[in-house]
This record gives C-alpha cells, sequence and structure tokens, in this order.
C-alpha cells in the first residue's frame, strides 16, 4: 500500500465538504420544525458545518496549490480538458461561495428563528444554498477526478 | 430578524457578487491574476482572503450603521438567495461561454 500525503489531503478535503453539506441539511431540518428547545442543536449543527467547512476551505486549498498543477497538466493533454477548464475554475470559485454562506449560517441560527418568520426561512434558504452548492462543488470534484483518469487511461497523461 | 442576521446576510449577498466578478475579472485580464499571485503566493489564495475580508468586513461596518433597519426582513431573504443564484450560475456559464 502506498498512500501520500496528497492522496490522505484531497479525501480529507472531499469528506469535510460532505459533513459541512450534511450540517447544513441538519440545520434545514430542525429549521423546518424550529422550537425553543431545538435551537441549541440548530447552532451546534451550523458551528459543525462552518468548521468543516473551514477545514475543506483549507485542505482544498494546500491540495490545489501544492498538487493539483501535476493533475491540470495531466487532464489539459487527456481527452477531458473541460473537466478543469470548466469545472475546476468553477469549482475553485463557487467554493467561496459555500464556506462563506456555512460561516454566515452560524450568525443567521442566533437569531430568535422558532419565533420569527424571516428569521426561519433566512436559516432555511441559506442552509439549502449551503447543500446545493455544496453538492455541485463535489459533483465537479468527481468529474475533474475523472479528467485525470481518463486522460491516463486513453490520453497520454504523462505515463507514455 | 436581528441587525446581525441582516447585516452580515447583505455582506453575503455582496461578498458572493464580488467573488463571482473578481472571478471573471482574473480570467478576462492576466495581469489581475499575476498582481493578485504576486500578493499571497497564489490568486485562489488572495481570492479567498479578500471574499472573507469583504464579508467580515463590510458585516462589521453595516452592524454599526443604521442601513440594516432600513432593509425589510424578507426582502433581505430574496437578496441572499438570488445573489447567490446569480453568482453561482454567473460563475458557471462564464467558463462555458467564455
Amino acid at each position: 500500500m502506498n498512500i501520500t500525503s496528497s492522496d490522505i489531503i484531497l479525501l480529507a478535503h472531499a469528506s469535510f465538504g460532505v459533513l459541512g453539506s450534511l450540517a447544513a441539511l441538519w440545520v434545514f431540518i430542525e429549521a423546518l420544525n424550529a422550537r425553543p428547545e431545538s435551537a441549541g442543536r440548530m447552532r451546534a449543527a451550523a458551528l459543525v458545518g462552518a468548521i468543516a467547512m473551514g477545514a475543506a476551505w483549507i485542505l482544498g486549498g494546500y491540495w490545489y496549490v501544492h498538487f493539483y498543477p501535476a493533475e491540470k497538466a495531466m487532464i489539459l493533454k487527456g481527452p477531458w480538458p473541460f473537466a478543469h477548464n470548466i469545472f475546476m475554475e468553477t469549482k475553485e470559485h463557487l467554493f467561496f461561495i459555500t464556506g462563506l454562506l456555512s460561516f454566515y449560517l452560524v450568525m443567521a441560527v442566533r437569531d430568535k428563528v422558532y419565533a420569527n418568520a424571516a428569521a426561519r426561512k433566512m436559516v432555511l434558504s441559506v442552509s439549502m444554498l449551503i447543500v446545493l452548492t455544496g453538492l455541485a462543488v463535489e459533483g465537479a470534484g468527481a468529474i475533474i477526478d475523472h479528467g485525470v483518469k481518463v486522460a491516463l487511461l486513453r490520453g497520454d497523461g504523462g505515463v507514455k | 430578524m436581528n441587525k446581525r442576521t441582516v447585516a452580515f446576510g447583505l455582506a453575503s449577498a455582496i461578498a458572493c457578487i464580488f467573488n463571482t466578478v473578481l472571478a471573471w475579472a482574473k480570467d478576462a485580464y492576466a495581469p489581475l491574476n499575476k498582481f493578485l499571485a504576486s500578493l499571497m503566493g497564489h490568486h485562489w489564495i488572495t481570492h479567498g482572503v479578500a471574499d472573507c475580508v469583504v464579508f467580515f468586513g463590510l458585516g462589521l461596518i453595516f452592524m454599526n450603521t443604521s442601513i440594516a433597519e432600513k432593509i425589510n426582513p424578507e426582502r433581505m431573504v430574496s437578496i441572499v438567495v438570488w445573489s447567490v443564484a446569480v453568482a453561482s450560475v454567473g460563475l458557471f456559464a462564464w467558463f462555458v461561454f467564455f
């Protein structure tokens, strides 16, 4: 077995992203039935989500800066250059939106979500936006990964 | 909706649009990309830090001004949702068509 630091960082980045999205989904479900006694759980879930997204941001950023250039070169030489030109370019910037919304959710859940209809609507909207953009980012990650795979299998991918 | 929720909601809406406009500008004008890279070693790092500065900076400014009190809370929800939708679709469309 040969697991490199690059592998661990990349998988941890994706895992924290999924955890952050699931935490946002948890907040959404709590907000659907917002009551005074669920406020603590909602705040805890939002905090877990923000910490997870922060970790995904740092790990993903480290991997992107230090390890991605080699994979990018492979993708661009392979049969799926759009995996970088469209999906990585979108993902690396869309993730900022997911991250900022996760930080904002921590503040929004401190409002009286169970008593204020507009505050509840804000928490429901922001948590669902985190889930949707989080899923889009995860999906883009899978396409980028496949871009490397098809480059190695079908393109020259630097392995000839 | 309390002042913090409105202030940072507005800040998040502006930061999302700022993020997309900066991504467009970097892609369209290479010297800007190079300049951002020269500040912190990589354009992506500077971009992320700039987004955070806009979000937290504007949020704190709005908290300490009356602007948050002037915005209808229901309208604030729409502003956040539409800004995220426009910013997200704008990013994808840019890299598909340009």
